[in-house]
């Protein structure tokens, strides 16, 4: 790799690389990276980390950054990206036809590039399959003691209830959140795979867990994963309504990116049908264009929220307030 | 993120190289150059010929916060070179004659950090340099000569290169990721120092050049003369560190300086990504 030499202030000038800052850890997304490569001659440089600490690193590396791509998981992670400042409006014909609108930022900050569902998990043959049909169901007082889940504070449950805001308003939302509450066999602790593995062992009545975290259990070839699946119900919620809550991995261009052009193919290449498959299937994960594959598939289709994946960063602060008023810890 | 634990291999010995460091004598000096051939303050990184094994605060200590620094080499030489940052800045602003500014960045390592890495050098078989600190602090106390300051500063020095041996020295993987942890420390400080322009905290403003300083000298360390790709990544490495000219445009600054912190953590990840090639 030959970087041109530079001075003090002028940004990193290679025309045959991309640096991509990355919160995705998945062997399987080398494999994208090589393809590109051998497709088009650039290089991709990957930077790993945690999705905070990625998006300090670029503010605080400003103009100097040599960050072309910021690739994170959640949308309200992305949200929160942009409102720092870290990525460019990006135009891209391709991008815009192959990604539904309500999976990228509307002026082309941030792109969803693969999904995932946030479900209802309650132990097999469980008396209280026919309880829960949609998120609301969780507040329902014959769930008493039977309600375990992680932290509010956690990214996930946090752009959920940013959906919940949207779909209930925030009063409604927050009595939601105290009757799910009042519904807890335990205090939030632990994770969706903690929580899913005290659904199957009986320990918890049910749980919230994004798809990829069964969809991981469906495609382990280890007996003990393999034992939890079948233990385990998975719900998509609201199917007769506005659908299942669903949340993306996405990546953006960031401001500063030296290396813009290469940036935007690379992008664009994501979106492609072999990138679409690696990617999504990589983490178990449905894909932003096309048809799911792999052992996720075994869920089953269902309806998902087409609620826009912006509004889910937006409404965070008022989802941090409304879980803490509701004393979800 | 956390630093990357690397394995290090054996040293039979390395090649001892001294950078001697003229003395100035005089304030009001010119900018604290980054430049190793016109720099007069150009860290010392003494590695005695030994046959060693070698396998292997404050803001300071994010960049290996949680490492175990008797085993993560990364982590030790890191917090090192850290040291070696604070004297470098210290003995710099002696020999300009500023022996006040000197003592608070002689007296740090021994305060803030050396305490902290006795267990690595008990593990590690490292004597130690407690004793020295305390003399070069001593001397810079009572504003001894010149050349006793020296004297001491060498020796103190070539001790902390001894404690340097037993890790990864001879790895350009390891050096390199040090660099990179030195640079975007001293990009916390620098952050620290100047706000919008103005000097708001010297001290952290100086810290920033020593630590600078002391990946710069690393950078050019014969262990990345092993292998051509080694040797490239050097190249890159000391362009990226000799692009830092200007951030200190005096040790001691009269009005503000117009710099940015940006520049020394963009430079960190540059570093981080011309190192990649290390890593296969």
């Amino acid at each position: 790799m030959v970087f041109a030499g530079f001075a003090a202030s002028a940004p990193l000038l290679a025309a045959e690389e991309v640096n991509l800052y990355s919160a995705r850890h998945y062997d399987t997304d080398f494999a994208l990276y090589d393809t590109f490569t051998e497709r088009t001659g650039i290089k991709v440089n990957l930077i790993e980390g945690g999705s905070d600490a990625l998006i300090e690193r670029i503010v605080n590396e400003g103009e100097y950054t040599p960050a072309d791509i910021l690739i994170t998981v959640d949308a309200g992670r992305l949200w929160r990206a942009q409102e720092r400042g870290v990525f460019q409006p990006v135009r891209s014909e391709v991008l815009e036809q192959r990604i539904p609108t309500h999976l990228r930022e509307p002026a082309g900050h941030w792109f969803g590039l693969s999904k995932r569902a946030r479900v209802i998990v309650h132990g097999k043959d469980s008396p209280l399959a026919d309880a829960v049909a949609r998120y609301e169901d969780l507040a329902d007082t014959e769930l008493l003691g039977k309600v375990c889940m992680r932290s509010s504070s956690n990214i996930y449950n946090l752009s959920l209830m940013s959906s919940l805001i949207d779909a209930l308003g925030a009063a409604a939302a927050e009595e939601w959140a105290k009757g799910v509450v009042a519904n807890f066999a335990r205090p939030p602790q632990s994770n969706d795979t903690g929580n899913l593995a005290a659904v199957a062992s009986g320990e918890c009545g049910l749980t919230l867990a994004n798809t990829y975290y069964v969809g991981r259990w469906l495609a382990s070839s280890e007996e003990a994963d393999q034992r939890m699946v079948d233990r385990i119900t998975v719900v998509f919620p609201n199917q007769a309504d506005r659908g299942t809550h669903v949340n993306i991995s996405g990546a953006g261009v960031t401001r500063h990116a030296p290396n813009r052009d290469n940036a935007v193919r690379f992008l664009e290449y994501l979106t492609s049908d072999f990138a679409q498959k690696v990617f999504a299937e990589g983490n178990n994960e449905y894909p932003v264009v096309g048809e799911a594959s792999g052992p996720i598939t075994a869920l089953g289709t269902f309806k998902e929220d087409g609620i826009s994946a912006g509004l889910l960063g937006q409404n965070q602060a008022e989802a941090v307030r409304i879980y803490d008023r509701a004393g979800w810890r | 993120m956390n630093p990357v634990r690397w394995k290090t291999i054996g040293v039979l010995g390395s090649a001892v190289w001294l950078v001697t460091s003229a003395l100035a004598g005089c304030s009001g000096e010119e900018g604290a150059s980054m430049k190793p051939a016109d720099s007069e303050d150009a860290v010392t990184l003494t590695q005695p010929l030994v046959e060693g094994e070698g396998t292997g605060g404050e803001g300071e200590g994010a960049a290996t916060a949680g490492a175990d620094l008797a085993t993560d080499d990364v982590g030790y030489l890191t917090h090192l070179g850290l040291i070696r940052g604070h004297l470098a800045v210290g003995y710099a602003l002696y020999k300009r004659e500023l022996p006040l500014l000197s003592e608070t960045h002689m007296k740090h390592p021994q305060e803030e950090i050396y305490a902290s890495m006795v267990p690595a050098f008990n593990a590690r078989g490292c004597d130690g340099f407690a004793n020295d600190l305390e003399s070069l602090t001593a001397a810079v106390t009572a504003r001894a000569a010149q050349e006793e300051v020296a004297a001491i500063y060498e020796g103190l020095t070539a001790n902390i290169g001894r404690c340097e041996q037993s890790a990864g020295t001879d790895d350009p993987a390891v050096l390199a990721k040090v660099i990179e942890n030195l640079l975007r420390t001293a990009g916390v400080e620098y952050q620290i120092g100047v706000i919008d322009g103005v000097i708001d905290n010297l001290h952290e403003y100086q810290d920033a050049w020593g630590f600078t300083q002391v990946a710069n000298a690393w950078a050019r360390s014969a262990a990345f003369a092993d292998s051509a790709s080694a040797a490239a990544v050097a190249a890159q490495l000391q362009d990226i560190i000799t692009g830092l000219d200007g951030l200190w445009p005096s040790l001691n600054p009269e009005g503000g300086v117009d710099e940015d912190a940006a520049r020394l953590f963009g430079a960190a990840a540059r570093v981080q990504i011309a190192a990649l090639p290390l890593r296969n």
